[in-house]
């Protein structure tokens, strides 16, 4: 087992901070993984046991202790980067190994307890590791620019232009229900037109991907676009199929521009969707709002 | 590939936290100390970090305003 103490370490105390699990290499690799840690000065090392490697760092309990952690997470912006520098570690680690991702915040006290974890879950986090091989995470966000959209359908649909015809002729007193009808009709299209290209482009992206996972879509306020966000979703995509699913996106994209869409894609992200190892009986979290 | 944040000015940070902060494995357990505190304050992170990042941002665009107004003095 890797001793866990950074060289020159002082009577500080530390915990172990885990960002995510892989495979342990069939032979030890004493090479340095060469990535900056979570703060600076706490390089991350990897913590074998088994066939499993955890990748760690040890990080000083003053910042990452029981309760100095909870009060350190007040900091939004010491929070913020390190939020970033474990996104960048477990990027880091993309080109070389394939990662379970662990949440942020997964810290242990000391390395032993780290690997008691490696072993009371092994199991599971070999399952992870296999649902996960050769394969990246992909985000899919879909925006619809609903005044592009409504015009066409006011030109497009012979029904709505039926009841705007008659809007037209119709008597003063007519007018108030013909304005309500139409502007009814004109928003049940325009709902419909979009559940119908989320669903036939959710069907293509399904068809060159491992699997799929909705995630909530945005408020105006998370995603400040003047459009609306109607899809958001993530994808595990295999690295054999990576060209295709691009291609898959450039022509959905071509397909639905002229009616308002706009996709967005971002990634490779570790694939944190496609994980969940958790203690039996703990259900997970609902999502939150936004 | 490139790495997505490592090259990249444009990190859509919301997007990072509905994932490091929401996803990713979970050991519960008596030896973890914190995630549990990390899953309770989700929604409270990130309204606090979209704000820190939107006030770095008006600072980033002050600041090219300010160099743009200085180009153009001189």
């Amino acid at each position: 087992m890797t001793s866990a103490k950074p060289h020159g370490a002082t009577a500080d105390r530390y915990v172990m901070y885990v960002y995510g699990v892989a495979h342990a290499p069939r032979r030890h690799q004493s090479a340095p993984l060469q990535l900056e840690g979570l703060v600076p000065a706490t390089p991350v090392q990897p913590l074998v046991h088994g066939n499993l490697m955890a990748f760690v760092s040890a990080v000083p309990a003053s910042q990452f202790g029981p309760s100095e952690f909870r009060s350190a997470l007040n900091d939004a912006a010491w929070l913020k980067d390190r939020i970033l520098a474990h996104e960048k570690v477990l990027e880091g680690l993309r080109s070389s190994y394939d990662v379970v991702p662990f949440r942020f915040g997964t810290i242990y006290l000391d390395s032993a307890k780290a690997s008691n974890a490696l072993a009371r879950h092994r199991a599971a986090l070999c399952l992870a590791l296999e649902r996960i091989r050769d394969a990246s995470e992909w985000g899919v966000k879909l925006y619809c620019d609903q005044d592009t959209l409504r015009r066409q359908i006011e030109t497009e649909s012979v029904s709505v232009r039926q009841l705007r015809d008659k809007l037209g002729q119709a008597a003063p007193g007519a007018r108030f229900f013909l304005q309500k009808n139409y502007a009814k009709a004109l928003d049940g299209e325009t709902a419909a037109m979009i559940a119908s290209a989320v669903e036939r482009i959710r069907q293509s992206l399904d068809s060159c991907a491992c699997e799929s996972a909705e995630i909530k879509v945005q408020s105006a306020a998370v995603h400040g676009r003047p459009t609306e966000m109607v899809m958001n979703a993530a994808y595990l995509v295999a690295e054999g199929a990576l060209a295709k699913f691009r291609q898959t996106i450039a022509a959905l994209q071509e397909q639905f521009a002229a009616h308002g869409f706009n996709h967005e894609l971002t990634g490779p992200w570790p694939p944190y969707h496609f994980v969940s190892v958790r203690q039996e009986g703990i259900a997970d979290a609902a999502t939150p709002d936004q | 590939m490139q790495p997505r944040l490592i090259n990249s000015d444009q990190l859509a940070l919301s997007e990072l936290l509905d994932r490091a902060l929401n996803k990713g494995v979970v050991l519960w357990g008596d030896a973890t100390i914190s995630v549990a505190g990390v899953d309770l304050i989700y929604v409270g992170l990130k309204v606090l970090l979209a704000s820190v990042d939107t006030a770095e941002r008006l600072r980033r665009d002050a600041r090219s305003t300010a160099q743009a107004g200085t180009g153009a003095a001189e």
